[in-house]
Protein backbone atom coordinates (compact mmCIF):
# COMPACT_ATOMS: atom_id res chain seq x y z
CA UNK A 1 0.00 0.00 0.00
CA UNK A 2 1.41 3.33 -0.92
CA UNK A 3 0.51 6.17 1.32
CA UNK A 4 1.43 9.46 -0.29
CA UNK A 5 2.11 11.10 3.02
CA UNK A 6 4.39 8.30 4.15
CA UNK A 7 6.18 8.68 0.89
CA UNK A 8 6.87 12.32 1.61
CA UNK A 9 7.86 11.45 5.17
CA UNK A 10 10.29 8.82 3.98
CA UNK A 11 11.98 11.37 1.77
CA UNK A 12 12.40 13.85 4.56
CA UNK A 13 15.66 15.64 3.76
CA UNK A 14 18.46 15.66 6.29
CA UNK A 15 18.36 18.69 8.49
CA UNK A 16 21.29 21.07 8.18
CA UNK A 17 23.43 21.10 11.32
CA UNK A 18 22.63 23.75 13.94
CA UNK A 19 25.95 25.34 14.77
CA UNK A 20 26.65 25.74 18.46
CA UNK A 21 27.49 29.39 17.90
CA UNK A 22 24.19 30.19 16.17
CA UNK A 23 22.25 28.28 18.79
CA UNK A 24 24.00 30.01 21.66
CA UNK A 25 23.36 33.41 20.05
CA UNK A 26 19.64 32.65 19.68
CA UNK A 27 19.41 31.53 23.29
CA UNK A 28 21.29 34.60 24.49
CA UNK A 29 18.82 36.89 22.78
CA UNK A 30 16.07 35.28 24.79
CA UNK A 31 17.69 35.35 28.15
CA UNK A 32 20.07 38.24 28.12
CA UNK A 33 18.88 41.78 27.75
CA UNK A 34 22.36 42.93 26.84
CA UNK A 35 22.52 40.75 23.78
CA UNK A 36 22.34 42.62 20.50
CA UNK A 37 18.74 43.62 20.08
CA UNK A 38 16.60 42.79 17.16
CA UNK A 39 14.34 45.50 15.83
CA UNK A 40 12.52 47.15 18.66
CA UNK A 41 9.20 45.57 19.05
CA UNK A 42 6.37 45.88 21.36
CA UNK A 43 5.90 43.37 24.07
CA UNK A 44 2.96 44.51 25.89
CA UNK A 45 2.53 44.64 29.51
CA UNK A 46 -0.82 43.69 28.43
CA UNK A 47 0.61 40.99 26.53
CA UNK A 48 -2.18 38.70 25.84
CA UNK A 49 -4.42 35.81 26.05
CA UNK A 50 -3.51 33.84 28.99
CA UNK A 51 -3.33 36.97 30.43
CA UNK A 52 -5.80 39.07 31.80
CA UNK A 53 -5.43 41.08 34.38
CA UNK A 54 -6.11 39.48 37.38
CA UNK A 55 -4.82 40.36 40.54
CA UNK A 56 -7.02 41.49 42.86
CA UNK A 57 -6.47 44.65 43.73
CA UNK A 58 -7.00 45.95 46.65
CA UNK A 59 -9.89 46.21 48.72
CA UNK A 60 -12.08 44.25 46.70
CA UNK A 61 -11.13 40.99 46.25
CA UNK A 62 -14.09 38.93 46.87
CA UNK A 63 -16.05 41.50 45.40
CA UNK A 64 -17.50 41.70 42.08
CA UNK A 65 -16.49 44.98 41.02
CA UNK A 66 -19.29 47.22 40.88
CA UNK A 67 -19.44 47.28 37.28
CA UNK A 68 -20.00 45.11 34.54
CA UNK A 69 -22.93 42.91 34.47
CA UNK A 70 -21.46 41.01 31.66
CA UNK A 71 -23.21 37.76 31.89
CA UNK A 72 -23.01 35.51 28.90
CA UNK A 73 -26.14 37.00 27.47
CA UNK A 74 -25.28 40.56 28.11
CA UNK A 75 -23.47 42.31 25.35
CA UNK A 76 -19.93 43.13 26.31
CA UNK A 77 -19.52 46.43 28.00
CA UNK A 78 -18.79 49.09 25.52
CA UNK A 79 -15.24 50.11 25.19
CA UNK A 80 -14.70 53.45 23.72
CA UNK A 81 -13.60 52.53 20.30
CA UNK A 82 -12.81 55.83 18.95
CA UNK A 83 -10.17 58.21 19.80
CA UNK A 84 -9.67 58.30 23.46
CA UNK A 85 -8.43 61.59 24.59
CA UNK A 86 -4.76 61.36 24.89
CA UNK A 87 -3.67 60.54 28.36
CA UNK A 88 -2.73 63.62 30.23
CA UNK A 89 -0.12 63.12 32.83
CA UNK A 90 -1.55 63.73 36.25
CA UNK A 91 -0.08 65.78 39.01
CA UNK A 92 -0.20 62.69 41.18
CA UNK A 93 2.98 60.73 41.19
CA UNK A 94 3.19 57.04 40.43
CA UNK A 95 4.68 56.65 43.85
CA UNK A 96 1.62 58.22 45.44
CA UNK A 97 -0.91 56.18 43.51
CA UNK A 98 0.93 52.91 43.86
CA UNK A 99 1.62 53.68 47.51
CA UNK A 100 -2.10 54.04 48.13
CA UNK A 101 -2.75 50.87 46.18
CA UNK A 102 -0.18 49.11 48.34
CA UNK A 103 -1.88 50.27 51.54
CA UNK A 104 -5.28 49.19 50.30
CA UNK A 105 -4.49 45.56 49.63
CA UNK A 106 -6.48 42.85 51.30
CA UNK A 107 -6.01 39.13 51.17
CA UNK A 108 -8.39 36.36 50.28
CA UNK A 109 -6.05 33.92 51.99
CA UNK A 110 -7.08 30.81 50.09
CA UNK A 111 -6.21 27.45 51.63
CA UNK A 112 -3.72 25.32 49.74
CA UNK A 113 -6.43 22.94 48.58
CA UNK A 114 -8.70 25.68 47.25
CA UNK A 115 -8.96 27.42 43.89
CA UNK A 116 -8.75 31.03 42.86
CA UNK A 117 -11.41 31.87 40.32
CA UNK A 118 -10.83 34.93 38.16
CA UNK A 119 -13.28 36.33 35.63
CA UNK A 120 -12.06 38.92 33.22
CA UNK A 121 -12.62 40.49 29.88
CA UNK A 122 -9.77 41.14 27.48
CA UNK A 123 -8.91 42.74 24.21
CA UNK A 124 -5.42 42.27 22.84
CA UNK A 125 -3.65 42.59 19.56
CA UNK A 126 -3.28 39.57 17.31
CA UNK A 127 -1.12 39.62 14.25
CA UNK A 128 -0.38 37.18 11.54
CA UNK A 129 1.34 36.92 8.22
CA UNK A 130 -0.40 35.18 5.37
CA UNK A 131 1.16 33.04 2.70
CA UNK A 132 2.02 36.04 0.58
CA UNK A 133 3.84 37.69 3.44
CA UNK A 134 1.07 40.18 4.01
CA UNK A 135 0.73 41.22 7.62
CA UNK A 136 -2.65 41.59 9.23
CA UNK A 137 -3.61 42.85 12.66
CA UNK A 138 -6.79 42.85 14.66
CA UNK A 139 -7.93 43.02 18.23
CA UNK A 140 -9.31 39.77 19.59
CA UNK A 141 -11.66 39.87 22.50
CA UNK A 142 -12.63 37.28 25.04
CA UNK A 143 -14.28 36.82 28.35
CA UNK A 144 -12.28 34.40 30.45
CA UNK A 145 -12.96 32.52 33.64
CA UNK A 146 -10.08 30.61 35.11
CA UNK A 147 -9.87 28.29 38.13
CA UNK A 148 -6.35 27.93 39.48
CA UNK A 149 -5.27 25.55 42.20
CA UNK A 150 -3.80 27.60 45.06
CA UNK A 151 -0.90 25.24 45.60
CA UNK A 152 -0.69 24.23 41.96
CA UNK A 153 -1.19 20.53 42.60
CA UNK A 154 -4.73 20.19 41.29
CA UNK A 155 -6.12 20.45 37.78
CA UNK A 156 -7.58 23.83 37.02
CA UNK A 157 -10.08 24.88 34.36
CA UNK A 158 -10.42 27.65 31.82
CA UNK A 159 -13.51 28.88 30.06
CA UNK A 160 -13.04 31.20 27.11
CA UNK A 161 -15.97 32.98 25.53
CA UNK A 162 -14.96 34.54 22.25
CA UNK A 163 -16.36 37.99 21.63
CA UNK A 164 -16.57 39.90 18.34
CA UNK A 165 -13.13 41.00 17.19
CA UNK A 166 -12.42 44.68 16.61
CA UNK A 167 -10.19 46.35 14.10
CA UNK A 168 -6.66 47.22 15.03
CA UNK A 169 -6.99 50.95 14.42
CA UNK A 170 -6.49 51.70 10.75
CA UNK A 171 -6.26 48.03 9.70
CA UNK A 172 -8.97 45.90 8.07
CA UNK A 173 -10.18 42.95 10.13
CA UNK A 174 -8.88 39.78 8.42
CA UNK A 175 -11.27 36.85 7.87
CA UNK A 176 -9.41 34.62 10.33
CA UNK A 177 -10.38 36.99 13.12
CA UNK A 178 -13.86 35.49 12.95
CA UNK A 179 -12.75 31.89 13.13
CA UNK A 180 -12.67 31.74 16.88
CA UNK A 181 -16.16 31.89 18.23
CA UNK A 182 -18.43 30.38 20.81
CA UNK A 183 -17.27 29.09 24.16
CA UNK A 184 -14.39 26.75 24.86
CA UNK A 185 -13.71 24.83 28.04
CA UNK A 186 -10.26 23.59 28.77
CA UNK A 187 -8.70 21.55 31.48
CA UNK A 188 -5.50 22.97 32.95
CA UNK A 189 -3.57 19.91 33.99
CA UNK A 190 -1.31 20.14 37.02
CA UNK A 191 1.12 17.59 35.63
CA UNK A 192 3.21 17.22 38.77
CA UNK A 193 4.73 20.60 38.37
CA UNK A 194 3.68 23.63 40.33
CA UNK A 195 3.25 26.83 38.33
CA UNK A 196 5.57 29.57 39.33
CA UNK A 197 2.61 31.87 39.74
CA UNK A 198 0.70 29.46 41.98
CA UNK A 199 -0.45 31.26 45.12
CA UNK A 200 1.84 29.20 47.33
CA UNK A 201 4.82 30.19 45.18
CA UNK A 202 3.88 33.85 45.06
CA UNK A 203 3.86 33.75 48.85
CA UNK A 204 7.58 33.06 48.68
CA UNK A 205 8.37 36.24 46.74
CA UNK A 206 9.98 39.16 48.61
CA UNK A 207 7.80 41.38 50.76
CA UNK A 208 10.45 44.06 50.77
CA UNK A 209 10.01 46.57 47.90
CA UNK A 210 13.76 46.78 47.21
CA UNK A 211 14.04 43.05 46.90
CA UNK A 212 10.87 42.89 44.84
CA UNK A 213 12.37 45.49 42.52
CA UNK A 214 15.51 43.41 42.16
CA UNK A 215 13.30 40.42 41.39
CA UNK A 216 11.49 42.34 38.61
CA UNK A 217 14.76 43.43 37.03
CA UNK A 218 16.16 39.97 37.32
CA UNK A 219 13.54 38.41 35.09
CA UNK A 220 14.63 37.33 31.62
CA UNK A 221 14.21 40.27 29.29
CA UNK A 222 14.46 38.88 25.85
CA UNK A 223 15.60 41.76 23.71
CA UNK A 224 13.56 44.36 25.56
CA UNK A 225 15.10 47.25 27.50
CA UNK A 226 15.41 46.51 31.25
CA UNK A 227 12.89 49.11 32.48
CA UNK A 228 10.24 47.97 30.00
CA UNK A 229 10.89 44.38 30.88
CA UNK A 230 10.57 45.16 34.60
CA UNK A 231 7.22 46.82 33.98
CA UNK A 232 6.15 43.80 31.95
CA UNK A 233 7.27 41.51 34.77
CA UNK A 234 5.14 43.50 37.21
CA UNK A 235 2.10 43.05 34.97
CA UNK A 236 2.85 39.34 34.65
CA UNK A 237 2.51 38.95 38.39
CA UNK A 238 -0.89 40.67 38.38
CA UNK A 239 -2.58 38.92 35.50
CA UNK A 240 -4.80 35.93 36.24
CA UNK A 241 -2.93 35.21 39.42
CA UNK A 242 -3.57 36.03 43.01
CA UNK A 243 -0.78 37.92 44.68
CA UNK A 244 -0.82 37.59 48.48
CA UNK A 245 -1.26 40.94 50.19
CA UNK A 246 2.31 41.49 51.48
CA UNK A 247 3.84 40.66 48.09
CA UNK A 248 1.26 42.74 46.25
CA UNK A 249 2.04 45.76 48.40
CA UNK A 250 5.75 45.28 47.77
CA UNK A 251 5.10 44.91 44.04
CA UNK A 252 3.19 48.19 43.80
CA UNK A 253 5.90 50.05 45.70
CA UNK A 254 8.60 48.49 43.55
CA UNK A 255 6.74 49.25 40.31
CA UNK A 256 6.56 52.92 41.29
CA UNK A 257 10.37 53.10 41.17
CA UNK A 258 10.67 51.92 37.56
CA UNK A 259 11.87 54.89 35.48
CA UNK A 260 9.30 56.33 33.12
CA UNK A 261 6.24 55.27 35.10
CA UNK A 262 3.66 58.06 35.24
CA UNK A 263 0.03 58.56 36.17
CA UNK A 264 -2.94 59.52 34.03
CA UNK A 265 -6.46 60.23 35.11
CA UNK A 266 -9.65 59.07 33.46
CA UNK A 267 -8.31 55.79 32.20
CA UNK A 268 -11.16 53.52 31.14
CA UNK A 269 -11.01 49.74 31.47
CA UNK A 270 -12.69 47.14 29.24
CA UNK A 271 -15.79 47.22 31.42
CA UNK A 272 -16.17 50.96 30.96
CA UNK A 273 -15.03 51.83 34.47
CA UNK A 274 -12.91 54.91 34.82
CA UNK A 275 -9.88 54.93 37.05
CA UNK A 276 -6.36 56.12 37.53
CA UNK A 277 -3.87 54.77 35.02
CA UNK A 278 -0.31 54.05 36.00
CA UNK A 279 1.95 53.12 33.15
CA UNK A 280 4.89 53.68 30.90
CA UNK A 281 5.44 53.97 27.19
CA UNK A 282 7.03 51.25 25.12
CA UNK A 283 6.96 50.74 21.38
CA UNK A 284 4.73 53.74 20.85
CA UNK A 285 2.09 52.44 23.24
CA UNK A 286 1.44 53.60 26.77
CA UNK A 287 0.80 50.44 28.82
CA UNK A 288 -1.27 51.17 31.87
CA UNK A 289 -2.59 49.42 34.93
CA UNK A 290 -5.86 51.00 36.00
CA UNK A 291 -6.87 51.48 39.64
CA UNK A 292 -10.18 52.43 41.14
CA UNK A 293 -9.89 56.12 42.10
CA UNK A 294 -11.43 55.66 45.54
CA UNK A 295 -10.67 52.11 46.67
CA UNK A 296 -7.45 51.67 44.67
CA UNK A 297 -8.65 48.27 43.67
CA UNK A 298 -7.08 47.02 40.46
CA UNK A 299 -9.61 47.39 37.63
CA UNK A 300 -7.83 46.42 34.44
CA UNK A 301 -5.20 47.35 31.92
CA UNK A 302 -5.12 49.30 28.72
CA UNK A 303 -2.73 50.09 25.90
CA UNK A 304 -3.11 53.41 24.16
CA UNK A 305 -1.15 54.65 21.16
CA UNK A 306 1.13 57.61 21.80
CA UNK A 307 3.43 57.25 18.77
CA UNK A 308 1.66 56.44 15.51
CA UNK A 309 4.73 55.39 13.61
CA UNK A 310 5.94 52.88 16.14
CA UNK A 311 2.52 51.48 16.95
CA UNK A 312 1.36 51.56 13.31
CA UNK A 313 -1.93 53.03 14.49
CA UNK A 314 -3.18 56.57 15.07
CA UNK A 315 -2.32 58.36 18.28
CA UNK A 316 -4.97 58.12 20.97
CA UNK A 317 -6.41 54.79 19.82
CA UNK A 318 -6.84 51.81 22.09
CA UNK A 319 -4.85 48.71 21.18
CA UNK A 320 -5.40 46.75 24.38
CA UNK A 321 -8.03 46.83 27.07
CA UNK A 322 -8.88 44.48 29.89
CA UNK A 323 -11.06 44.39 32.97
CA UNK A 324 -10.84 42.11 35.93
CA UNK A 325 -14.43 41.48 36.77
CA UNK A 326 -14.39 39.19 39.75
CA UNK A 327 -12.04 37.20 41.94
CA UNK A 328 -13.25 34.60 44.42
CA UNK A 329 -11.99 31.57 46.27
CA UNK A 330 -13.70 28.29 45.48
CA UNK A 331 -13.46 24.81 46.93
CA UNK A 332 -13.34 23.09 43.58
CA UNK A 333 -12.85 23.65 39.87
CA UNK A 334 -15.22 22.29 37.23
CA UNK A 335 -14.13 18.86 36.06
CA UNK A 336 -13.63 18.93 32.33
CA UNK A 337 -13.48 15.88 30.16
CA UNK A 338 -10.86 17.12 27.76
CA UNK A 339 -9.01 14.26 26.18
CA UNK A 340 -6.82 16.56 24.13
CA UNK A 341 -5.04 17.87 27.16
CA UNK A 342 -2.48 15.73 28.84
CA UNK A 343 0.93 15.97 30.33
CA UNK A 344 2.71 14.91 27.16
CA UNK B 1 7.32 16.79 29.13
CA UNK B 2 5.85 19.52 31.01
CA UNK B 3 5.60 22.81 29.44
CA UNK B 4 2.31 24.12 30.57
CA UNK B 5 3.68 25.64 33.71
CA UNK B 6 6.98 26.82 32.37
CA UNK B 7 5.69 28.68 29.38
CA UNK B 8 4.13 31.48 31.23
CA UNK B 9 7.07 31.94 33.52
CA UNK B 10 9.76 33.89 31.76
CA UNK B 11 12.80 32.41 33.43
CA UNK B 12 11.92 28.95 32.39
CA UNK B 13 11.42 30.07 28.83
CA UNK B 14 15.04 29.23 28.15
CA UNK B 15 14.02 25.67 29.00
CA UNK B 16 11.46 25.75 26.22
CA UNK B 17 14.22 26.86 23.87
CA UNK B 18 16.54 24.10 25.05
CA UNK B 19 13.88 21.49 24.55
CA UNK B 20 12.65 22.53 21.12
CA UNK B 21 15.28 24.63 19.33
CA UNK B 22 16.86 21.68 17.55
CA UNK B 23 13.65 20.38 16.07
CA UNK B 24 12.45 23.80 14.98
CA UNK B 25 15.85 24.39 13.38
CA UNK B 26 15.67 21.03 11.64
CA UNK B 27 12.21 21.81 10.29
CA UNK B 28 13.19 25.26 9.05
CA UNK B 29 16.34 23.81 7.50
CA UNK B 30 14.45 21.06 5.72
CA UNK B 31 12.05 23.54 4.24
CA UNK B 32 14.26 26.49 3.47
CA UNK B 33 17.78 25.12 3.44
CA UNK B 34 20.63 26.01 5.76
CA UNK B 35 20.77 29.70 4.86
CA UNK B 36 17.52 30.63 6.60
CA UNK B 37 17.32 28.03 9.37
CA UNK B 38 19.29 29.97 12.01
CA UNK B 39 17.28 33.16 11.56
CA UNK B 40 13.91 31.47 11.46
CA UNK B 41 14.72 29.54 14.64
CA UNK B 42 15.94 32.56 16.59
CA UNK B 43 12.96 34.60 15.48
CA UNK B 44 10.50 31.82 16.31
CA UNK B 45 11.56 31.80 19.94
CA UNK B 46 11.65 35.58 20.21
CA UNK B 47 8.11 35.79 18.89
CA UNK B 48 7.06 32.96 21.20
CA UNK B 49 8.64 34.71 24.16
CA UNK B 50 6.81 37.92 23.42
CA UNK B 51 3.56 36.14 22.89
CA UNK B 52 3.87 33.73 25.74
CA UNK B 53 0.72 35.07 27.34
CA UNK B 54 -1.24 34.07 24.31
CA UNK B 55 -0.19 30.54 24.83
CA UNK B 56 -2.93 28.66 26.56
CA UNK B 57 -1.62 26.92 29.60
CA UNK B 58 -4.16 24.23 28.88
CA UNK B 59 -1.88 22.98 26.17
CA UNK B 60 0.98 21.19 27.83
CA UNK B 61 2.94 20.55 24.66
CA UNK B 62 4.39 23.69 23.12
CA UNK B 63 5.33 22.06 19.82
CA UNK B 64 2.20 22.88 17.81
CA UNK B 65 2.35 26.46 18.99
CA UNK B 66 6.06 26.80 18.13
CA UNK B 67 5.59 25.13 14.74
CA UNK B 68 2.72 27.50 14.06
CA UNK B 69 4.98 30.49 14.68
CA UNK B 70 7.82 28.96 12.69
CA UNK B 71 5.41 28.26 9.84
CA UNK B 72 4.37 31.90 9.72
CA UNK B 73 8.01 32.95 9.53
CA UNK B 74 8.81 30.32 6.92
CA UNK B 75 5.94 31.60 4.81
CA UNK B 76 7.74 34.91 4.52
CA UNK B 77 10.38 32.98 2.63
CA UNK B 78 7.89 31.28 0.39
CA UNK B 79 9.60 32.41 -2.75
CA UNK B 80 12.92 31.09 -1.49
CA UNK B 81 11.28 27.77 -0.68
CA UNK B 82 9.65 27.38 -4.06
CA UNK B 83 12.83 28.42 -5.81
CA UNK B 84 14.71 25.80 -3.83
CA UNK B 85 12.18 23.10 -4.66
CA UNK B 86 12.20 23.98 -8.36
CA UNK B 87 15.98 23.86 -8.41
CA UNK B 88 15.90 20.46 -6.80
CA UNK B 89 13.25 19.32 -9.23
CA UNK B 90 15.51 20.20 -12.15
CA UNK B 91 18.49 18.38 -10.66
CA UNK B 92 19.49 15.50 -12.84
CA UNK B 93 18.56 12.13 -11.52
CA UNK B 94 21.75 10.73 -10.12
CA UNK B 95 22.73 7.28 -11.02
CA UNK B 96 23.00 6.18 -7.45
CA UNK B 97 19.80 7.68 -6.19
CA UNK B 98 17.59 4.71 -6.78
CA UNK B 99 19.93 2.59 -4.80
CA UNK B 100 19.95 5.16 -2.02
CA UNK B 101 16.19 5.16 -1.87
CA UNK B 102 16.09 1.46 -1.48
CA UNK B 103 18.09 1.79 1.65
CA UNK B 104 15.42 3.77 3.28
CA UNK B 105 14.40 7.14 4.46
CA UNK B 106 17.47 7.84 6.51
CA UNK B 107 19.54 7.83 3.39
CA UNK B 108 17.69 10.65 1.81
CA UNK B 109 19.56 13.90 1.99
CA UNK B 110 18.59 17.41 1.11
CA UNK B 111 20.38 17.11 -2.18
CA UNK B 112 18.69 13.82 -2.87
CA UNK B 113 15.14 15.01 -2.29
CA UNK B 114 13.83 13.24 -5.28
CA UNK B 115 13.27 15.66 -8.12
CA UNK B 116 9.76 14.38 -8.74
CA UNK B 117 8.86 14.92 -5.11
CA UNK B 118 10.41 18.38 -5.11
CA UNK B 119 8.31 19.23 -8.15
CA UNK B 120 5.22 17.84 -6.49
CA UNK B 121 5.82 19.88 -3.36
CA UNK B 122 6.43 23.02 -5.39
CA UNK B 123 3.10 22.40 -7.09
CA UNK B 124 1.10 22.49 -3.87
CA UNK B 125 -0.44 25.65 -2.52
CA UNK B 126 1.43 27.18 0.41
CA UNK B 127 -1.34 26.16 2.79
CA UNK B 128 -1.26 22.59 1.53
CA UNK B 129 2.50 22.40 1.79
CA UNK B 130 2.46 23.82 5.32
CA UNK B 131 0.06 21.15 6.46
CA UNK B 132 1.66 18.26 4.62
CA UNK B 133 5.13 19.03 5.89
CA UNK B 134 4.01 19.53 9.48
CA UNK B 135 2.60 16.03 9.36
CA UNK B 136 5.25 14.36 7.22
CA UNK B 137 8.42 16.13 8.33
CA UNK B 138 7.64 17.46 11.80
CA UNK B 139 5.64 14.39 12.89
CA UNK B 140 2.72 16.41 14.17
CA UNK B 141 -0.54 14.52 14.61
CA UNK B 142 -3.61 15.82 12.75
CA UNK B 143 -4.80 17.39 15.98
CA UNK B 144 -1.46 19.08 16.56
CA UNK B 145 -1.32 20.31 12.98
CA UNK B 146 -4.81 21.74 13.39
CA UNK B 147 -3.66 23.55 16.50
CA UNK B 148 -0.46 24.80 14.84
CA UNK B 149 -2.31 26.15 11.81
CA UNK B 150 -5.33 27.29 13.78
CA UNK B 151 -7.69 25.44 11.49
CA UNK B 152 -10.41 22.93 12.38
CA UNK B 153 -9.53 19.27 12.38
CA UNK B 154 -12.05 18.70 9.60
CA UNK B 155 -10.13 21.12 7.40
CA UNK B 156 -6.93 19.19 8.13
CA UNK B 157 -8.52 15.99 6.92
CA UNK B 158 -10.08 17.44 3.80
CA UNK B 159 -6.95 19.40 2.90
CA UNK B 160 -4.76 16.31 3.31
CA UNK B 161 -7.17 14.34 1.18
CA UNK B 162 -6.70 16.88 -1.58
CA UNK B 163 -2.95 16.81 -1.08
CA UNK B 164 -2.87 13.02 -1.46
CA UNK B 165 -4.67 13.33 -4.76
CA UNK B 166 -2.29 15.98 -6.05
CA UNK B 167 0.74 13.97 -4.99
CA UNK B 168 -0.62 10.87 -6.66
CA UNK B 169 -0.95 12.74 -9.90
CA UNK B 170 2.40 14.52 -9.65
CA UNK B 171 4.28 11.42 -8.64
CA UNK B 172 2.49 9.31 -11.16
CA UNK B 173 1.25 6.85 -8.61
CA UNK B 174 -1.66 4.54 -9.33
CA UNK B 175 -5.04 5.97 -8.44
CA UNK B 176 -5.95 2.92 -6.43
CA UNK B 177 -3.56 1.77 -3.81
CA UNK B 178 -2.05 -1.53 -4.72
CA UNK B 179 0.18 -3.97 -2.96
Amino acid sequence: MIDEIDLVARQRPDAPPYSLAAKAAARRRLTNPQAPPARPRRSLLLASGTALLATAGVAAVVVTTAVAPSGPQTPPPAVSRGVVTLPKVSAMSAEEVLGRAARAVTDLAPRDDQFIKVTSQTMYEADSVDENGKESRYLYRTKRTIWLSADGTRDGALKIEHLEPRAYPGWPIPPEAYQEKGTEWMRLPACNSVRETAYTNLKKLPTDPEKMRAYLYDRPHGDNPPDSAAWTAAGDLLRETYMPAPQRAALFKAAATIPGVTVTENAEDAAGRTGIGVGRVFGGVREEIIFDPSTYELLGERGIVVDAEQAKAPVGKLVASTAQLKITVEDSAPAIGDSTTGCG
Amino acid sequence: MLIAASLTTPESFAGVFDRHADEIHAYAGRRLGPEHADDVTAETFLVAFRKRHRYDTSRPDARPWLYGIAGNLISRHRRAEVRRLRALARAPHEAGSLHEEERGAERASAAALRPALAAALAGLSAAERDLLLLVAWADLSYEEAAEALKIPIGTVRSRLHRVRGKLRRHLDLPEENDR
